[in-house]
């Protein structure tokens, strides 16, 4: 396994690292790019993405993660262009990163907000051969309370929190609600002062409509794309998959196309070492299906 | 900024560097971050605080301990004494870039520990500023612990979690043992010409307070290094950030 860090983009601005096999990687298997979740910097959540990457390499996988512009060690752009399309372009420069070493096709990597990108990249680079969507997150309706309440899955502080306003739904709700306009600065926690906020650092989710992941998905599977999705089994985001994609996604599915993990007792940033293997177990195992039909076709 | 690997090839480290923003007026600085979460938490302030000393004439280079980041290796590697090898080695590769031997430390956390051991270890630093510093290895395990224990309550309850993990991240028998006896206080002599603590709370400013070459500065709690606003908001204290740049070309002139 090799790693290189270096910056690319055509103001040489967006810094990576590129996690390649020891042997050069065989062209016709597809390289991996690993897209920021939320604010975190291109480690990952919990350095799964690092994990991966180099788990990737031992089974022959390119990879290279990143950061957008903005966030973790790539500096802001000095353009006006918004973020939701500036993360959609750097993405396509990454992958000429890896083109320009040898490989061919991609599989896109995304937690949270990264697997909004990922969709969204997905849709627009005829490069992207597949797609992991890791916690992909939209807007809760009442339907997921219910849910939770009739099957207990949230503990009863997390309700008090959740009526409190401070649980991670709530996060993804005001983050909804804030959707395609300024963010404000938003709650400080108790201790801090408000001035430590500058605007600026808000990094916007945009987050699809409930409408809107379902024609993602819808696309993606009539594309012919090898989707991974995985899933904390006891979030709001599963009962999206369970209420608005497993239909969109059978066909798939019964197709060997598709494919989905709902990971048991883990929250959505996978902080139990024990989710975290089974995330990088279940996306590993992926790849490298993907890559070894790649490699036959 | 500028993100290389450097050290060993055996032990690659991962760093970035901030060149200083026109002539260079100061000797560089080496900035070791805190473990674990609170090291993806923090990333954001501590590359505002490279930024503002690049812009300021200082030269800094962020880096990743081994077995954390980008840099080589797992959370096996993971031991207190690594740290403090992984910082001097940045220690050194700030030498070689800025041709002068001396050199600034800035540790936020558990990393402020490590700075103040690895400038020992480098024969002195010439500024030290210590960020809410771990000075009681043995009660930050603990603070870890609980706050782990906390999180999974109400974010993953019924996970089953094993002792040697907080928040997302090994922490082993050995890196845990390490902690235990770590006492920033009885590190003596203090090991740079000038030291800044810079953190809230009375346990802190006690940090070496009958040392005259030790300042301290009580700063508000910004706790850039906690779980607090999920993963669409960062925390940047920008005013305590521009008076720590302030401190160290003050320190270092």
């Amino acid at each position: 396994m090799r790693e290189r860090a270096l910056l690319f983009g055509p103001a040489k601005s967006l810094a990576g690292v590129v996690t390649e096999p020891a042997s050069p990687p065989d062209p016709s298997r597809p390289a991996v790019v690993f897209l920021d979740a939320g604010v975190l910097h291109h480690v990952g959540p919990n350095r799964v993405h690092v994990r991966l990457a180099r788990e990737l390499a031992e089974d022959g996988i390119a990879s290279l993660r990143f950061d957008f512009s903005g966030l973790g060690d790539s500096p802001r752009r000095e353009d006006a262009v918004p973020f939701a399309e500036s993360v959609v372009a750097e993405t396509s420069q990454a992958m000429d990163v890896l083109a320009a070493r040898g490989a061919r096709s991609f599989l896109l990597f995304g937690i949270c907000s990264g697997a909004d990108t990922a969709l969204r990249v997905a849709l627009r680079d005829d490069r992207v051969a597949g797609a992991a969507l890791v916690e992909p997150y939209l807007v809760e309706g009442p339907g997921y309370l219910l849910y939770a309440y009739r099957r207990k899955l949230l503990n009863p502080l997390s309700w008090w929190r959740l009526l409190r306003g401070r649980s991670e739904l709530w996060a993804a709700l005001s983050s909804r609600r804030e959707e395609r306009s300024e963010p404000p600065p938003g709650p400080a926690p108790a201790e801090a002062p408000a001035e430590l906020f500058p605007p600026e650092e808000a990094v916007p989710l945009i987050l699809p409509s409930r409408g809107e992941l379902v024609r993602q998905v819808r696309a993606l599977v009539a594309k012919g794309l090898d989707l991974c999705f995985v899933y904390a089994r006891e979030g709001p985001a599963y009962h999206n998959w369970l209420v608005l994609l497993r239909r969109e996604v059978r066909p798939a599915i019964a197709a060997g196309r598709a494919r989905v993990e709902a990971i048991p007792r883990t929250d959505h940033v996978f902080t139990p070492r024990a989710a975290q293997d089974r995330l990088v177990a279940a996306v590993r195992g992926w790849a490298r299906d993907v890559a070894s039909r790649a490699r036959t076709a | 900024m500028k993100p290389f690997y450097f050290g060993r090839s055996s032990r690659p480290l991962f760093g970035v560097q901030h060149e200083a923003r026109g002539r260079r007026l100061r000797p560089g600085v080496v900035i070791c971050p805190p473990f674990g979460q609170e090291a993806l938490r923090a990333h954001r302030s501590l590359r505002e605080l490279a930024n503002g000393l690049a812009d300021a004439g200082v030269p800094a280079l962020r880096f990743d301990y081994a077995g954390s980041g980008d840099s080589g290796g797992g959370p096996e590697d993971a031991r207190l004494e690594s740290f403090v090898e992984d910082a001097a080695a940045a220690v050194e590769e700030v030498r070689e870039s800025t041709g002068e031997r001396r050199v600034g430390l800035v540790g936020l956390r558990l990393g402020a520990a490590v700075a103040a051991l690895a400038a020992r270890r480098a024969g002195g630093a010439d500024a030290l500023v210590l960020w809410e510093p771990v000075a009681d290895g043995g009660a930050y395990v603990g603070e870890l612990r609980a706050a782990h224990a906390a999180w999974i309550r109400d974010h993953a309850p019924g996970a089953a979690t094993a002792r040697g993990e907080v928040l997302g991240f090994a922490l082993g028998p050995a890196l845990a043992a390490d902690l235990a006896d770590l006492r920033l206080d009885a590190l003596e002599p203090v090991p740079a010409r000038r030291v800044l603590v810079a953190a809230r709370g009375a346990e802190a400013s006690a940090l070496w307070a009958r040392n005259g070459a030790v300042e301290h500065r009580a700063v508000p709690s910004a706790q850039v290094w906690l779980h607090a606003e999920g993963m669409s908001r960062v925390l940047v204290p920008g005013a305590l950030l521009q008076g720590l740049v302030a401190w160290i070309l003050e320190a270092s002139g």
